[in-house]
């Protein structure tokens, strides 16, 4: 059975850089427009409580794994995090929502944001892990390197997650603000 | 910590300062006894507020000292603790501080403007920073702050007070601006001082942060805030409030929520705040909640803070300028400067001016401006026989009617510093000569006071050549910046000589293309090349042609000579220049020009004419009521300002009053005003304005002063009763009252309109207080009170 938690908003409040960059703002360096940066604001007002972040996660010695195939990469690793993380499925219907309404430029600012809320969580979750175990591998995710998407149902049933579940044939996160990881340690 | 430090420091990333104070020992439940009384009552409730700032990650903490000058705390009634209040503001602060936070001596208005925009000296409002920064330095602070001013010499009077008692410590001056309704419009303080005008001065004031506060929250402030950036070369600060106050059962409350203020906050660090905190309605979680969020983007565009830090950031348009407290004139592409203000050989000017009798240099400033000048030169001569009073008298008035920069040819030294610590903004001093004890004197002065310099091509002697005088002016300029004092603030005058004394006029032209090739900027005094001669004004037109031809950047120069002024325009024309006219207000009303340049004279004249054909109650009424309602509408424009209005105002009372004995009837006012400002608040200035602007508009005012309990004004409208109550509240805790006064008032059954103001209103409080309107400025109460009492403009 996963550990589960709930993060603080600073652990997922994106940076606005990456948050803009993410949205298309290249360049970033040159000031926005007032109109421009006041949208970008009220979104990322608008995003903030729509998240509900949490964190299933799971460390289990090596021999422990089972099916799920171990990356190349991890080889020497003594045990492996497992975690799935989701910002929750509100901010996506809101997305969706701006979306059908033909409101492209608010679903965009808001996706992006919500890209990057996920990002933000996963690296901090990733640096509480590190805190605690010391030296470990890159974080992965199934999709990445040798790792096939099909892995992300092993790990779900894994951490007997119940907020995140897997598409039985794209192997798609739903919600899709979602993401499958693992770390080894050494 | 010293000055270089404390820059260097914030070449890291930005220093967050606290929150607010004052509400948030309002929301303790310390709505009765002024803040900073708590420093001796109850230490430990300030002492635990600082201590959550620090905890929140502020690294710079205020002393609780914000009204603690002894002009602010004379009007609370505890000016006895002035003392005690400072010192222990400090050590409260250093003990919750610890060698986490530096310790900044927090100080603001004393809530009087100095004269003319209010009725203190300088002097007075000087000695009262000066006391207080003495203390709040003798107790081991880190650094000081003035913040929350809204009048540009009076920041600058806390700016050289403190400066007066540490030069060593670092110095963050704020102001605070209302926006402006139009993205053209440049945001202005009450007083009218454009943000350009502010940060333009404060580039040469011996202060290391420039910055703006309160007033508006961080979505607003943001469009001042990248105006002031455009302007200043320091790094800034800003401290937004937290939006725009709210009642929620029966209190006032700030209620943008720590995310909102952080997200909208934090653009401002991304362009470039170096210190950043929060005003009014601010708390520790949002000091916390900007923290978390800047610090998420350490790299993010902040380098223009960096650069400002270090000194090395520059701004693009490195154009010169001057300024008055409501315009920023730059020198480009050509400055006129009025030369008429100069009584030599006029016996009779001379004897006015010994007299205080200035009625004729306020005529001639006036007629100057609408010449097309865009500075007064001030040159009285006969300095033997003045004061420095006479100086500073003139500053005074001059500011009150003129909107442009002065320049001051005054040769005694304590006479030019009287003006200048007169002088709200960044005048011309004129001038200096290439000799090691005038650069150092006018060097002092340019870093004391701000401004620029005319510096004369002449050390002991005039060189008689063109390269000798450029020679000297280059000398000059290398050792004015030995002293710190930039290039870009000085005026060179490669000397016009007189024709008649057979010196030759081509040595003048030489000097002025060499200089202008070396990128230095030149002025003359152009009249003295025909002094003596014939034909004086041909003279002098074809060789102001010839010197604009060869690169001249300004003249002094009679501007009432329309020949020579074509001329200037024309040979700017030729190369490829235009000059940028002043805004003129364009009335047809004789009255309204007279009335916005305090022409009494003019007016009693104008008036004897409209006696021929009307009634005084008819003029009264409708000519002169008239006049005034164009002048607040030219107000609401922006076509004028404050000083405009106050003035346009005092100067119609006589007239009105004249106008009344005259009237065969008893005195005939449009309506009857009480105003009165509400128990526990002691702010009375921007009732004042309305009253006067009331009196303006034809209306009967009483004023019945402040601090007033709600029995008081009940006893007031029962006495006088008036058509209209005006109600005044600046402050969020003081604001409750007028409604407590709307009630007492319904209660009682009496009927008068109610209406309200002050910064801490806005209209839809003034509605759920009871109120039947409400104004953030005094034309708009003048126009609410003619709505309210249905009188036809």
């Amino acid at each position: 059975m996963a550990n589960i938690f709930y993060p603080d908003k600073a652990d997922y409040l994106p940076s606005k850089k990456q948050y803009l960059l993410r949205a298309g703002f290249k360049g970033i360096q040159t000031k926005l427009e007032r109109s421009m940066l006041n949208l970008t604001n009220e979104i990322y007002l608008e995003a903030i409580p729509l998240v509900e972040a949490q964190i299933d996660h799971l460390t289990i010695p090596v021999e422990n794994v089972g099916k799920i195939t171990i990356p190349e990469k991890f080889q020497g690793v003594s045990q492996i995090t497992y975690f799935i993380s989701t910002i929750g499925r509100r901010i996506e219907e809101r997305i969706e929502r701006y979306s059908d309404s033909g409101e492209t430029t608010k679903a965009t600012l808001l996706d992006a944001w919500a890209s990057e809320s996920l990002e933000e969580l996963n690296e901090n979750f990733d640096k509480q892990l590190r805190k605690k175990h010391h030296k470990g591998t890159m974080r992965f995710s199934p999709g990445y390197s040798d790792l096939n998407l099909s892995e992300n149902k092993k790990i779900i049933d894994l951490l007997q997650c119940r907020i995140v579940s897997v598409h039985p044939i794209s192997a798609m996160l739903s919600p899709q603000k979602s993401t499958v990881c693992m770390i080894g340690w050494y | 910590m010293t000055r270089i430090e404390f820059l260097k420091r914030l070449e890291d990333g930005p220093l967050y300062l606290d929150g607010s104070y004052g509400t948030q020992f309002f929301k303790a439940g310390y709505t009765d006894i002024p803040g900073e009384m708590l420093n001796l009552k109850a230490p430990e409730v300030v002492f635990e507020l600082q201590k959550k700032y620090i905890q929140a990650g502020s690294n710079i903490l205020l002393t609780n000292t914000f009204s603690a000058n002894r002009i602010k705390l004379a009007s609370l009634k505890i000016e006895e603790y002035i003392d005690e209040i400072n010192k222990q503001g400090v050590l409260l602060a250093k003990k919750a501080a610890g060698n986490k936070a530096f310790v900044f001596g927090d100080i603001s208005s004393t809530g009087e403007f100095p004269q003319p925009v209010g009725d203190l000296s300088s002097r007075k409002i000087y000695d009262a920073f000066y006391e207080q920064a003495k203390i709040l330095d003798q107790f081991g602070v880190d650094g000081f702050i003035v913040e929350t001013i809204s009048d540009l010499k009076e920041l600058k009077l806390a700016i050289l007070a403190i400066r007066e008692i540490n030069n060593e410590k670092p110095l963050i001056a704020q102001m605070t601006f209302e926006k402006s309704d139009h993205h053209l419009q440049s945001p202005r303080s009450v007083t009218g001082t454009p943000v350009e005008v502010f940060g333009n001065l404060m580039n040469d004031l011996d202060v290391d942060v420039v910055g703006i506060n309160c007033t508006l929250g961080p979505k607003e402030i943001y469009s001042v805030f990248e105006k002031l950036s455009q302007y200043t070369e320091k790094p800034l600060s800003v401290e937004p409030n937290a939006g725009d106050p709210d009642l929620v059962n029966g209190r006032l409350m700030y209620r943008m929520t720590p995310d909102e203020f952080s997200v909208y906050a934090a653009d401002m660090v991304f362009q470039g705040a170096s210190v950043i905190g929060g005003c009014c309605g601010t708390g520790p979680e949002h000091i916390e909640a900007l923290k978390i969020l800047v610090d998420k983007n350490p790299d993010f565009v902040y380098h223009e803070g960096k650069n400002r830090a270090r000194g090395t950031y520059q701004l693009k348009d490195c154009i010169s300028f001057l300024s008055s407290r409501t315009q920023l004139i730059p020198v480009e592409p050509f400055a006129p400067i009025g030369e008429r203000i100069n009584p030599a050989s006029k016996k009779r000017f001379q004897d006015e001016i010994e007299n205080y009798d200035f009625k004729r240099i306020l005529d001639l400033a006036k007629e100057q401006e609408l010449e097309g000048a865009k500075l007064l030169d001030i040159n009285f001569g006969i300095e033997k026989i003045l004061s420095p009073k006479h100086f500073k008298q003139v500053v005074i008035e001059l500011d009150k009617i003129s909107s442009l920069p002065l320049s001051f040819d005054i040769q005694t030294n304590k006479y030019l510093e009287e003006a200048l610590f007169e002088y709200p903004a960044r005048p011309l001093i004129n001038s200096a000569r290439v000799t090691e004890k005038s650069l150092n004197r006018k060097a002092s002065l340019l870093k004391r006071h701000g401004g620029m310099l005319i510096l004369l091509a002449m050390g002991k002697g005039i060189p008689e050549t063109a390269e000798g005088r450029f020679h000297q002016i280059m000398e000059g300029i290398k050792e004015l910046e030995h002293l710190s004092i930039s290039r870009l603030r000085i005026l060179a005058d490669p000397l016009v000589l007189s024709l008649g004394a057979d010196n030759d006029p081509a040595v003048t032209l030489k000097t002025v293309e060499m200089l202008h090739k070396e990128g230095i900027k030149t002025t003359m005094g152009l009249s003295n090349l025909s002094f003596g001669m014939p034909e004086r004004k041909a003279i002098n037109a074809a060789f102001l042609a010839q010197s604009i031809n060869r690169g001249l950047d300004s003249a002094i120069m009679n501007t009432g000579d329309r020949q020579l002024f074509s001329i200037m325009k024309g040979s700017l024309k030729l190369r490829g220049q235009d000059l940028i006219e002043p805004q003129q207000v364009d009335t047809k009303n004789p009255f309204v020009r007279s009335l916005l340049n305090g022409e009494i004279e003019n007016l009693h004249h104008l008036i004897d004419e409209e006696l021929k054909s009307k009634s005084p109650l008819e003029i009264s009424q409708q000519v002169l009521a008239k006049a005034m309602n164009e002048i607040g509408e030219l107000y609401a424009e922006k076509i004028i300002y404050l000083p405009h209005l106050i003035l346009a105002a005092d100067t119609s009372k006589p007239i009105f009053e004249r106008l009344n004995e005259l009237s065969d009837t008893a005195i005939q006012f449009v309506g009857r005003v009480v105003l009165a400002t509400v128990e526990g608040d002691v702010h009375d200035i921007g009732k004042k304005i309305v009253g006067t602007v009331l009196s303006g508009g034809g209306f009967e005012v009483i004023d019945i002063g402040k601090d007033k309990i709600s029995k008081e004004i009940l006893d007031a409208v029962k006495t006088y009763q008036p058509d209209i109550v005006g109600l005044s509240a600046m402050m969020t805790t003081t604001v409750g009252k007028v409604k407590e006064v709307s009630d007492l008032l319904k209660q009682e059954g009496i009927d008068v309109k109610i209406i309200s103001g002050g910064a801490s209103m806005n209209k839809r409080l003034a509605k759920e207080f009871g109120c039947q309107g409400y104004s953030d400025d005094a034309s708009g109460a003048l126009k609410l009170c003619r709505e309210l009492l249905k009188i036809e403009s």
